[in-house]
């Protein structure tokens, strides 16, 4: 039998069992469709899969108010992205900073161990006050709360490089800038497109607090105001559309992360 | 002058593991274009001195001179080949031979031909593209041999090389590696806990001891250049005359161990 290369012994085996996965999801569409089909919990507390598709038609359908879900999802869509692409101009930079200067560690560790773990919420009326209740508010929010764990890869990924490897550098005649550029941060890379991908996460999971406060748009405006008539299957569906974009966008992540560092974890 | 001059060289790290200074009063010169060797047991300094020399560790008393010039940190002029690996594993093989070039801001082609040059002359012809991850040990070992040497370094600092390797790839390298010598006519300063090693390849073998590491003893060899000379390192290693040579070594070590 050929031995898979890809499969070192001792490691944790790579990859998974998508038959495996698909089975245990069919398993778990089946007891809610048996749960919603044989009455065993009102529709109001858990709306059968054939409610939640119909609500889900009906959103798609030009009826729905507000661009319907298509709409939702753009403007969730572009909160997101606006946060991330904000975060990442933002917390990088800090991050390799803290990572490679002693001072800047000192100075913002504290700060950033203060903040990180303060949660979205906690702070949601603080960024109404300095920034109203328009766009700006909501992308500020997420920034926040995408901005930690950005910060903390960059920071560690600045540490992944190995000792042998600087000094190497610098007798190939190599400079501070050089080092930087062509060893410190190609270490660090598979650090920080991980805290890219968490960072994304982080962002699924802040949105409805985004879109707390006078959202006229978006996916978890639309779960909030869902709730408020008691429309459980269009919280459904808002919920199953947040978890699979994030889903989606947590695949993108990890086949940028298999283009662009495929060494990592092989020497 | 010598190429290069050690000269009373102390080196005491801060949080020591033991008592005292690792290398006390280290003094040795290597002539520009020969071999010189530092034979000693595992612990008694050796890659403490190599990195004294390529300048990572500022010595606590003493000079170190290349060219007559004192050494002040890390410089291309001294290349190095590390004990741990030190490739850089997002870069190919030839990406990491190239390296250098790419500091120095060779245009891409003329770096690329290069690397391919180099790596062609170490035994890895059509390995330019290839992974690291791809390689055997002994393969990246070439391949840092050369990235060493396309620096283009005055002298280059070897630290057991090829210390992980099987006793047939090793010998193998040790013939290129004399080989690469002749045709470069580089100054190389090569670390090695291996006794035959050090007789086969050294103009000059310098013997340390340990705790304190200092020079106990010191031989002017020319088996290498006989190697060069003949072609047969089998006719060179069952030479009485170098087993001889290589008994007064092994002794030496024995001897400061005391
Ligand atoms: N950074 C350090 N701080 C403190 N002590 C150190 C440090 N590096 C090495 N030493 C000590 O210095 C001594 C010499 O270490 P060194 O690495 O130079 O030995 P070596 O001759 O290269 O050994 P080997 O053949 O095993 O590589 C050892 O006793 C070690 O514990
Ligand atoms: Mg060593």
């Amino acid at each position: 039998m050929p031995v898979r290369a890809n499969d070192p012994y001792g490691l944790p085996p790579p990859g998974g069992a998508w038959p495996l996965s698909l089975a245990v999801a069919a398993a778990l569409l089946a007891l809610w469709w048996a749960a919603a089909r044989f009455g065993w919990v009102s529709p109001l507390f858990l709306p059968g899969p054939g409610r939640v598709w119909r609500a889900f038609l009906w959103l798609c359908s030009d009826q729905a108010s507000g661009g319907g879900l298509a709409g939702h999802v753009l403007a969730s869509l572009g909160r997101v992205l606006a946060g991330f692409l904000l975060a990442v101009a933002v917390a990088l930079p800090l991050g390799l900073a803290m990572g490679l200067n002693r001072l800047v560690r000192a100075g913002l560790d504290p700060l950033l161990e203060f903040y990180r773990p303060l949660p979205p919420l906690a702070y949601l009326p603080l960024t109404v006050l300095w920034l109203g209740i328009g766009e700006g508010q909501k992308v500020l929010l997420l920034t926040l709360a995408m901005a930690p764990p950005l910060v903390l890869a960059a920071r560690a990924g600045v540490r992944a490089v190995a000792l042998e490897q600087l000094h190497a550098a610098y007798a190939m005649g190599a400079g501070r800038r050089q080092v930087l550029l062509f060893v410190v941060l190609p270490a660090a890379l598979p650090d920080i497109l991980t805290g890219l991908r968490i960072a994304l996460g982080f962002g699924w999971t802040t949105l409805v607090a985004a879109e707390m406060v006078a959202a006229q748009q978006g996916l978890g405006q639309m779960v909030l105001n869902a709730a408020n008539f008691l429309r459980t299957d269009i919280m459904m569906v808002g919920i199953l559309v947040i978890g699979l974009i994030a889903m989606a966008f947590d695949g993108l992540m990890r086949l940028l992360a298999r283009r662009l560092t495929p060494w990592h974890g092989k020497v | 002058m010598p190429r290069l001059a050690v000269e009373q060289l102390s080196v005491r790290y801060a949080d020591p593991a033991g008592e005292g200074p690792v290398l006390q009063d280290v003094s040795f010169t290597l002539e520009a274009g020969e071999i010189g060797v530092v034979l000693g047991a595992s612990g008694c300094g050796k890659t403490t001195l190599l990195n004294a020399l390529a300048g990572f560790l500022p010595p606590t008393a003493g000079r170190i001179l290349l060219d007559g010039r004192p050494v002040r940190g890390p410089g291309a002029e001294r290349g190095v080949v590390l004990q741990k690996q030190a490739l850089f594993p997002w870069l190919t093989a030839g990406g990491n031979v190239e390296f250098p070039l790419r500091l120095r801001g060779w245009p891409r082609r003329k770096r690329r031909a290069e690397a391919e040059a180099w790596l062609e002359r170490l035994g890895l012809a059509g390995c330019y593209g290839r992974p690291l991850h791809q390689l055997s040990g002994g393969m990246c070992q070439r391949v840092e041999l050369a990235r060493a040497l396309a620096a283009d370094p005055a002298i280059l600092l070897l630290d057991e090389p090829f210390g992980a390797l099987d006793a047939f790839t090793r010998e193998s390298l040790q013939i290129l590696l004399l080989t690469l010598w002749r045709d470069s006519g580089k100054s190389l300063f090569f670390i090695t806990h291996s006794v035959e090693e050090a007789a086969f390849l050294g103009s000059e073998v310098l013997v340390l001891s340990p705790r304190p590491g200092r020079v106990v003893h010191h031989a002017k060899l020319a088996f290498n250049r006989a190697f060069l000379h003949s072609g047969d390192v089998r006719a060179v290693k069952a030479d009485p005359a170098f087993i001889a040579a290589r008994e007064r070594l092994l002794e030496a070590v024995h001897a400061s161990q005391g």
